[in-house]
């Protein structure tokens, strides 16, 4: 039996009607039209369908659509502001973090909730925030480089 | 004054934007109206004649569009060889199954239903009997006696054989005062590209399909599509959109591709297959794990005399690259050192497991991994210095080696000298304490293959076209797939440095094979020198168009004209000048005619030529690269743990087209190599894969990373876009033996198997302090 869900997705309601077992990925990616987050792997090991909710850096595909009602839920398409990229995306472009870009939205969302909760990371601590997002491209290097500058 | 103005820069890649944004759309990322959702039902016995397929309950339910089995594909099968003398040419695999399925994992059946919940329920409904068959899962037991044939064309399962003679091995080994014999051993592991192989497919009442793929090999894909539906190769038009790495296991037709166009045909309606990670696991290419049995002569000064090789491939159920690994994993060996005289021979053998393909390093990292190793042992032996018995040597530019690679441009020397440097190998190595070491490692690799695999007769090896704009863009069109490299940026760099533009002027439209020129695809670190190579040609014939008017108007001649801040200036005489876009205006008032160009590259006529295969006395590429790794460990003798402390990776990638991408080619390569050497390991029991996921499967996260310091080496070579060598394969090859090495000099092991496990430290420092 569908469900009618109401999501508050980077800063505007999204109202549609889902099964209840829909992940909230699969309901952003397929119901709302957002298809920034990526799925890697279903199974929470690969980072590349991280969101921000409430603060807090968040598997989507873990997570179901209904437990993130009532929620505020950002993606990678709400970062930007006004046509002026993020700093962390910003920064991204600039030192070369970016290769087939799969990864990039997962990884930036979790730097994101990271920054925010400590804003002078050390490389350690920036290490373990995107611990859980892997890439298999960048070896990590321009995507720590890319955070460190955001937080300096 | 700089020398360029666009090469050579720290440049944000074309796509960065739409990548950081979430804006780019990759193939999954395709919505139709109307679309389907198709899934695939694999095999659940490793090896057996398929009686039967009943699809009848399938069909009936609810939400079910379309059921495919092999019935409904055509009898060519497809494999990544297609055009070569056989015996090299023998392309095996049936997208689905048409008598017999060869590893758990197989194809036997599609379905397209209206969303993934019911496509999943049909699969459960198609019953297949099977008559199991024996299986094997390793070279050993597919070649035993009494073996059955996985495949009816191959005695004793061998898959292909490879051997070639190079010099007379008998003689450099009599004039040997050493041999160095030993036996090596390397794993499976998987490419592992983030995203999943995603297709959609769209097949038109009009009897025309276009597919969005996940591809490193677009045009490859629609010859395979249109002779699995048996339709006009016109018919079929592929698009790849971005896509989420590939690294090798992209340049397979994987079943999804063909089964979501069989589907759409059936269905009439869109179909979109994503495959899940695990099927992704048991089911797509793999890098071929070998044995190794190798022996070295040298003389007492460390001069190499000869080579004998000997490689055992587990190939898998189906044959895809073979012949071209096999090959590759013998003549790689022929660099970055004279090996006097050279003896290989590369059995690849049929088993009943997921078949092994083309993985980043393709063919290289195998022998890479024993050889540096044996130089280590050889040293020590000997009592010469690792970096002196790796000069002495060492291949030198303007030299043509016994496989016959001309070596244009050789900065092996620089990059080995500077890695060592960097590391601080005169105080660190054999002078860091117990349990501390570091190593060395040097490598090679082509800058491309010079041989067209696939087709016949390719009009040229990689084509680009520039169509000019009256504003002063330009457009480029180029079928190359920058599959997360940046091969569009490169592309577009190098372009606008001949046209004289920035690089916000040149628009790049890739990859269709409905509108952008044939190319081969993306493998084989062809990308730079094939692709760049035809965008330079062509923005030349563009440039070279746009003097023809300017001269005109400058009332100059053509000669004295030179392009550069988007204006076209009388050297020497900078008030004489005229836009770009004046001269394309005037260029359309003169001709009136579209003004285009185009360029082609094809390798230089002392490369290629007959692709015999078992030979091994063949140029393969236009030019080569060169580099050295150097690594410092730590190795805990209570664990077993091995720390990677640092790697400093040099790389001579002739000229750096664009420095943060040939960086970041580096350290990204080194994440699956560093994996390899202690992490990643593909595992099975009788056939089942047990490693069927990231848990399962270890791959290397920020945390685990060494600190890499990428060092660019530049040795400006004659052939390839403004001295440009690849940089994206050879950038790994050396990391495993240069961890090896380092293990060895930390602790006094020889690691020969990989992965390098803690219980196989503890097991060797067991053996070691045993013996003692
Ligand atoms: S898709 Fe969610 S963690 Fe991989
Ligand atoms: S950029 Fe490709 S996976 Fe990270």
């Amino acid at each position: 039996m569908k469900q009618l869900v109401e999501l508050k997705v980077n800063g505007e309601s999204y109202e549609t009607a889902i099964d209840p077992h829909r992940t909230l990925l699969e309901v952003l990616r397929e119901n709302i039209g957002m298809t920034g987050s990526k799925e890697g792997c279903d199974l929470g090991a690969c980072g590349a369908c991280t969101v921000v909710i409430d603060g807090k850096a968040v598997l989507a595909c873990l997570t179901l659509a209904l437990e993130a009602r009532g929620k505020e839920i950002t993606t990678i398409e709400g970062l930007a502001k006004d046509g002026k990229l993020h700093p962390l995306q910003q920064n991204f472009v600039d030192h070369g973090a970016i290769q087939c870009g799969f990864c990039t939205p997962g990884v930036i969302m979790s730097a994101k909730a990271l920054l925010d909760e400590n804003p002078k990371p050390t490389q350690v601590e920036i290490k373990r925030g995107i611990s859980g997002n892997l890439c298999r491209c960048t070896g990590y290097t321009k995507i720590v480089e890319a955070i460190e500058v955001t937080a300096k | 004054m700089e020398k360029y103005s666009v090469i050579g820069k720290r440049l944000p890649r074309l796509d960065s934007v739409a990548k950081v944004t979430g804006d780019a759309k990759y193939a999954g990322d395709f919505f139709l109206p109307g679309m389907l959702h198709g899934k695939i039902l694999r095999s659940t016995v490793p090896h057996a004649k398929i009686l039967n397929i009943d699809t009848s309950r399938a069909e009936k339910l609810p939400g079910v569009r379309a059921v495919a089995t092999g019935k409904d594909i055509s009898d060519i099968p497809h494999g990544f060889i297609r055009a070569a003398p056989a015996p090299f040419f023998l392309r095996d695999k049936f997208s689905l199954a048409k008598e017999k399925v060869r590893f758990i994992g197989d194809e036997i059946a599609a379905v397209a239903a209206v969303d993934e919940d019911t496509a999943m329920e049909a699969l459960d409904l198609i019953k297949v009997d099977y008559e199991e068959l024996p299986a094997y899962f390793s070279p050993q037991e597919s070649m035993a006696l009494d073996a059955v044939r996985i495949h009816d064309h191959a005695e004793s399962n061998v898959s292909v054989v490879i051997s070639f003679h190079l010099g007379n091995i008998e003689q450099g080994f009599a004039e040997s005062d050493f041999v160095f014999e030993d036996n090596y051993s390397t794993q499976y592991i998987l490419a592992s590209y983030i995203e999943p192989h995603a297709a959609v497919a769209d097949f038109s009442q009009s009897g025309n399909v276009t597919l969005w793929l996940s591809t490193q090999t677009p045009f490859y894909d629609r010859t395979n599509i249109a002779e699995t539906l048996g339709i006009p190769e016109s018919k079929v038009r592929v698009i790849k959109p971005p896509v989420g790495g590939g690294f090798g296991a992209k340049t397979e037709t994987h079943t999804l591709f063909t089964a979501s166009a069989v589907l759409s045909r059936k269905a009439g309606r869109p179909v979109k297959i994503i495959y899940s990670r695990e099927e992704e696991f048991t089911s797509t290419a793999h890098r071929h794990g070998v044995t190794v049995n190798h022996k070295i002569g040298v003389k007492k000064d460390g001069t190499i005399k000869a080579v004998d090789s000997k490689f055992f491939a587990d190939g898998g159920a189906y044959n895809s690259h073979s012949a071209i690994s096999m090959f590759i994993m013998g003549t790689l060996q022929n660099g970055p050192y004279n090996m006097g005289s050279f003896k290989y021979e590369g059995i690849r053998v049929y088993t009943n497991k997921p078949f092994a393909g083309g993985v980043r390093g393709h063919g290289a990292i195998q022998p890479r991994f024993v050889i540096e190793t044996m130089m280590d042992s050889i040293s020590e032996k000997l009592d010469i210095d690792p970096i002196e018995i790796r000069k002495m040597n060492a291949v030198k530019a303007g030299q043509t080696t016994i496989s016959k690679f001309k070596i244009r441009s050789c900065g092996h020397t620089e990059a080995l000298d500077k890695a060592v440097e960097e590391i601080g190998w005169k105080d660190k190595w054999r002078k860091l304490p117990d349990g501390k070491g570091v190593g060395l490692a040097s490598m090679f690799f082509a800058s491309g293959a010079a041989f067209s695999f696939f087709y016949d007769n390719p009009p040229s090896f990689s084509g680009v076209k520039i169509n000019a704009e009256t504003d002063g863009n330009f457009t480029l069109f180029t079928g190359t797939s920058d599959i997360g490299q940046g091969s569009e940026t490169t592309l577009a760099q190098i372009a606008a440095e001949e046209l004289g533009v920035g690089l916000n002027k040149i628009s790049v439209i890739a990859s269709d094979t409905a509108t952008t020129p044939l190319d081969m695809g993306s493998y084989s670190s062809r990308v730079t020198v094939f692709g760049g190579g035809a965008a330079k040609i062509a923005a030349y014939n563009m440039k070279m168009k746009l003097f023809d008017i300017a001269a005109d108007m400058l009332e100059a001649n053509k000669d004295d004209l030179e392009a550069k801040n988007e204006r076209i200036y009388v050297k020497g005489t900078p008030e004489k000048s005229v836009s770009i876009a004046d001269t394309v205006i005037g260029y359309y008032n003169k001709m009136k005619e579209h003004l285009t160009s185009s360029g082609d590259y094809n390798p230089p006529a002392d490369v290629g030529g007959e692709m015999r295969l078992d030979l091994g006395e063949v140029n393969i590429s236009p030019t080569f690269s060169f580099g050295t790794h150097a690594t410092e460990v730590d190795v805990d003798k209570e664990t077993g743990e091995v720390k990677v402390q640092k790697i400093a990776a040099a790389h001579d990638c002739g000229f750096a087209i664009n420095p943060m991408a040939v960086e970041g080619q580096i350290e990204g390569s080194i994440q699956m190599t560093f994996g390899q050497a202690l992490l990643e390991d593909y595992r099975m029991e009788k056939g089942w894969s047990i490693t069927n996921s990231f848990i399962d499967y270890k791959m290397a996260t920020s945390e685990d990373m060494p600190y890499i310091k990428p060092i660019i080496v530049e040795s400006i070579d004659s052939e390839g876009p403004f001295g440009a060598k690849e940089a994206s394969e050879g950038t790994n090859v050396a990391t495993i033996p240069s961890i090896a090495n380092a293990i060895y000099d930390a602790v006094g092991i020889r690691m020969k198997d990989l992965p390098i496990t803690p219980e196989k430290i503890l097991r060797a420092l067991e053996k070691k302090e045993g013996g003692k």
